[in-house]
C-alpha cells in the first residue's frame, strides 16, 4: 500500500513538472487547481459515498470570498487564500449538516439545491460578486505573508510553482485525512451506516466534518482559480461545474485519492483537445465518458491495477514454467 | 479555408503520433512560430445556445483575412479558432490556450459576460481584443486600453430609436416600457428616461420582468390599460419575441411597438408576418446598409457562404478589417502601435463613417432603425424589414463611467 502511494506521489510530481512544458502555463495551473477540487470531492464521493452535486458552490464561495479580498485589499496572498478556504468550510458545515440527514437521491437533490442557491445569490449580489459579469480586478499580490520577500507572481511560471506547492500541501493533508480514524469511520459508514452507527460512531458528525474538510480545500482551490485569469466567473459556481467535478472523480476512479488527479487531467485535456477537432465535439467527449463508465467501472485508475494484475499473473506463470 | 485546417491537421498529427502528449501539440507548435506571422484568434461559441452565431463570427473573421489577401505587411496571417461554449470560465481557458499559439489579436465573444472576463486577460497579457455585446461596461466601468468595442453603445441605440419615433410621430408622447430586470435592460431604461426627458416624453408606466419570463400578459394588460402611444420593449432575444407574440394576441390598435436592441433581423422569421408589420427595431447591422464597404462585404459573404451576413458575421468581419486597417496605417503588426493607431482613428467601416473614441475605446458608428415590411409588399424571402433611419450620437461623456482606461 505504502509502495503504491509512493509511486503515485512520484508520478504526480513528475506530472506537475512536465505539465507546464507541454501546456500553456495558465492551463497547466488550472489543471492543478481542478485536481485539488476533484480530490477534495473524492473525500465525499469515494470515502463517504456522498455524491455531492454541490462542490462548485464550495469552490465558488471560496473563490468569491478570497477573490473579494484580493480585488479590494492589499493583504498578503496567503491570508485571502486561507480566508476563502475557511468561509467555504463554514458554509460546507451548514450544507453538510443538513444534507447528510438524507440519503441517495434526496441527498443529491439537496446538494444540488444548495448549489443553485449559492449560484443565484452570486448572480444577484452584484456589488460583491459582479453578478453575471463575474468578480473582476483580482490581483496576485507579491508578498505571500507579511514580512516575507516579494515574488513577481505575474510571471506565469512563478505563479504555477506557487499553486503547485499549495495544491501539493493540500493533497498531502487530504491523504493524511483519509489515513486518519476519520477516514476509517467514513469508509465504515459508507459500507454499512447502521452497523457503523451502532458501534458508537456519530455518522452524521463524521460526514459533516468531511464536508468541512472538503469545503476548506475546495475553497482554497477557488481562490487560486480566481487568480489564474484575474477573474471569478459566475459559471464556476453553476451546478454544471459540480457535475463536471463529479465526472472528473468518476472518470479517474474513486478508490484512491490519485484517481481524481488523473480524472481532472483527462477531463480537461480531452475537452480542450476535442473542441479543436469538430464543432460537435461534445458527441466525441460523451462517447469517451460512456466508454469509461461501461468498461472501466472503477475509473482510469482501475486500468493501472488491471495492468499490474496482468503483469503479476504473467510473472507467476513464468515462475511456474521455470519450476516445471 | 487554409488556416484553421492547417492547425487542425497539426493537432491531429500530433494527437495520432504522440498519444497523450499530442494533446499539448498546439502549445509546442505555437512556441515554435516566431513573430514573422500575425496570428489572429476568434474565440466564439461553437456549441450551446449561441453556436449558430459563433459559426457566423468565424465566417466573417475568415473573410476579413482572406479579403486582405491572407497577409499583412509581407507577413502571412494565421487564423486560430476556439470554442468558448458561451461560458466565461471556458472562454478564458480557451483564450489563454490560443495565446500560447501566438495570438496577439482576438475577437468573437458573443456574450458580454465572456468578453468582459477575457478583457482581464487581454490587459494582463497585452493582446488586442475587439469585443461585441450589449454591455456598456466594456467602454464604461470596465474599460481597458487593450479592449475595443464594436457594438454600438446602448445610448446610441436608444437615441437613434427615439429620434426616429419623434420625427415620424411628433405627437407620440405617452410611452410605456417593459424592461428585462438585469443590467442590460436597466441600462436601456436609464437612457430612455434621460433622452425622453429632453424630448418631453411622458413615461406612463414600466414593468420589470425576470430574464427568461414566459408569461407577459400581466404586463401587456397593464400597458394597454394605460393607453400609451408607444410600447417600448427594453428586453432582448427570446424575451422580446415572446412579448411581441403575446402582445399581438390582444389585437390592440394604435399602439406603436418599438424595441431599440430587442430583436436581431435574423430573428424576424420567428414572428408571423402580421406581427412584424410596422414594428420598429434597432440594429447594430443589417445587410441592406448602403455603403461601398458593406456592398463588397455582402457580395463576398454571399459568394462564400450562400446567405447574406447578419450581426455576428458582420462583427467578425468588420472588427478584424478595422484592426488590419490600423496595422497597415501603423506600418507594423505590433499590438501597442496598433492600439495607438486605432485610438481616434477615423475610417469608413461597413457601417458608414466611423471613429474610435480614444477615451473609452468605443467604436462610434451608425446605428440602424428598421421598420417591419407589410407582408404584401415583401420583395423577396428575407425582406422582413428596411432601414428607415440611422443615428450615430455618441454617449455623452458625463454618462460614461470609464475613469481611467489604463496604460500600454
Amino acid at each position: 500500500m505504502l509502495d503504491n502511494r509512493l509511486i503515485g506521489l512520484v508520478l504526480a510530481l513528475a506530472g506537475v513538472i512536465v505539465a507546464p512544458l507541454l501546456l500553456p502555463v495558465a492551463n497547466a495551473t488550472e489543471l492543478l487547481i481542478f485536481a485539488l477540487v476533484a480530490a477534495s470531492a473524492n473525500l465525499l464521493i469515494g470515502w463517504s459515498g456522498l455524491y455531492s452535486f454541490g462542490q462548485a458552490a464550495l469552490f465558488g464561495i471560496g473563490g468569491y470570498a478570497g477573490g473579494y479580498l484580493l480585488a479590494n485589499t492589499d493583504l498578503a496572498l496567503l491570508l485571502p487564500v486561507v480566508f476563502g478556504g475557511l468561509v467555504a468550510a463554514v458554509f460546507a458545515v451548514a450544507m453538510g449538516a443538513m444534507c447528510v440527514r438524507r440519503v441517495g437521491i434526496y441527498f443529491i437533490m439537496l446538494t444540488f439545491a444548495f448549489n443553485q442557491l449559492v449560484y443565484y445569490i452570486a448572480y444577484s449580489w452584484r456589488d460583491v460578486t459582479g453578478g453575471e459579469d463575474g468578480l473582476f480586478g483580482i490581483e496576485r499580490p507579491g508578498a505571500l505573508l507579511p514580512g516575507l520577500p516579494e515574488i513577481d507572481l505575474n510571471v506565469p511560471i512563478n505563479f504555477y510553482i506557487l499553486v503547485a506547492v499549495i495544491v501539493g500541501l493540500c493533497f498531502l493533508a487530504l491523504l493524511r485525512v483519509v489515513d486518519s480514524p476519520l477516514g476509517q469511520i467514513l469508509l465504515a459508514a459508507k459500507d454499512n451506516p447502521r452497523r457503523a452507527g451502532s458501534v458508537g460512531y456519530d455518522i452524521h458528525a463524521a460526514q459533516t466534518l468531511a464536508f468541512a474538510i472538503s469545503g476548506f480545500f475546495s475553497g482554497i482551490a477557488g481562490v487560486l482559480y480566481g487568480m489564474v485569469y484575474w477573474i471569478m466567473p459566475i459559471d464556476a459556481v453553476h451546478w454544471l461545474t459540480s457535475g463536471y467535478i463529479v465526472f472528473m472523480v468518476l472518470v479517474g476512479g474513486t478508490s484512491s485519492m490519485f484517481g481524481p488527479l488523473i480524472g481532472a487531467t483527462i477531463f480537461i485535456l480531452l475537452q480542450d483537445f476535442f473542441s479543436t477537432l469538430w464543432a460537435r465535439w461534445p458527441l466525441l467527449f460523451g462517447a469517451v465518458i460512456i466508454a469509461v463508465v461501461m468498461f472501466l467501472r472503477g475509473g482510469v485508475i482501475e486500468l493501472v491495477s488491471h495492468v499490474r494484475g496482468f503483469a503479476a499473473r504473467r510473472r507467476a506463470m513464468r515462475g511456474e514454467a521455470g519450476n516445471a | 479555408m487554409t488556416s484553421p485546417l492547417v492547425s487542425r491537421r497539426r493537432v491531429l498529427q500530433g494527437g495520432a503520433s504522440l498519444g497523450l502528449a499530442g494533446l499539448a501539440a498546439p502549445a509546442i507548435v505555437g512556441r515554435a512560430s516566431a513573430a514573422d506571422e500575425l496570428v489572429m484568434g476568434t474565440i466564439t461559441p461553437h456549441t450551446g445556445t449561441y453556436g449558430y452565431a459563433g459559426k457566423q463570427v468565424i465566417e466573417g473573421a475568415k473573410l476579413a483575412i482572406d479579403m486582405h489577401g491572407g497577409e499583412i505587411l509581407g507577413k502571412p496571417i494565421r487564423h486560430v479558432t476556439r470554442d468558448s461554449e458561451g461560458k466565461p470560465a471556458v472562454g478564458v481557458r480557451r483564450l489563454s490556450e490560443a495565446l500560447s499559439e501566438g495570438v496577439t489579436v482576438f475577437n468573437g465573444n458573443y456574450s458580454s459576460a465572456v468578453g468582459l472576463a477575457q478583457s482581464e486577460i487581454a490587459a494582463k497579457r497585452k493582446v488586442l481584443q475587439y469585443s461585441a455585446g450589449g454591455s456598456e461596461d466594456f467602454t464604461g466601468s470596465r474599460c481597458s486600453r487593450y479592449t475595443f468595442h464594436w457594438s454600438a453603445n446602448t445610448y446610441t441605440a436608444v437615441k437613434a430609436m427615439m429620434d426616429y419615433v419623434q420625427k415620424q410621430m411628433p405627437n407620440a408622447k405617452r410611452w410605456y416600457t417593459i424592461t428585462a430586470d438585469y443590467v442590460f435592460g436597466q441600462g436601456l431604461l436609464k437612457y430612455a428616461e434621460v433622452i425622453g426627458k429632453e424630448m418631453g416624453i411622458e413615461f406612463v408606466g414600466n414593468d420589470f420582468h425576470p430574464l427568461g419570463e414566459r408569461q407577459y400578459t400581466q404586463y401587456i394588460t397593464k400597458a394597454i390599460a394605460s393607453e400609451p402611444d408607444v410600447l417600448c420593449l427594453l428586453n432582448g432575444g427570446s424575451d422580446a419575441v415572446t412579448t411581441l407574440r403575446q402582445f399581438h394576441n390582444y389585437g390592440a390598435e394604435g399602439i406603436q411597438i418599438v424595441t431599440p436592441w430587442g430583436l436581431e433581423a435574423d430573428q424576424m422569421p420567428e414572428l408571423a408576418p402580421e406581427m412584424r408589420e410596422g414594428i420598429i427595431i434597432g440594429q447594430n447591422y443589417y445587410y441592406d446598409i448602403d455603403t461601398p464597404a458593406n456592398r463588397k462585404f455582402v457580395e463576398a459573404y454571399r459568394e462564400a457562404y450562400g446567405a447574406p451576413p447578419a450581426y455576428a458575421g458582420a462583427y467578425g468581419y468588420d472588427s478584424f478589417r478595422t484592426v488590419l486597417m490600423a496595422m497597415e496605417r501603423a506600418g507594423t503588426t505590433d499590438v501597442a502601435e496598433a492600439i495607438r493607431t486605432l485610438e481616434g482613428m477615423e475610417y469608413d467601416s461597413i457601417l458608414g463613417p466611423t471613429t474610435i473614441d480614444t477615451a473609452t475605446h468605443q467604436t462610434v458608428r451608425p446605428y440602424f432603425i428598421l421598420e417591419g415590411v407589410d407582408p404584401a409588399k415583401m420583395e423577396h424571402d428575407s425582406d422582413f424589414a428596411r432601414v428607415v433611419y440611422t443615428g450615430s450620437d455618441k454617449q455623452p461623456a458625463e454618462l460614461n463611467e470609464c475613469e481611467d482606461i489604463g496604460s500600454l
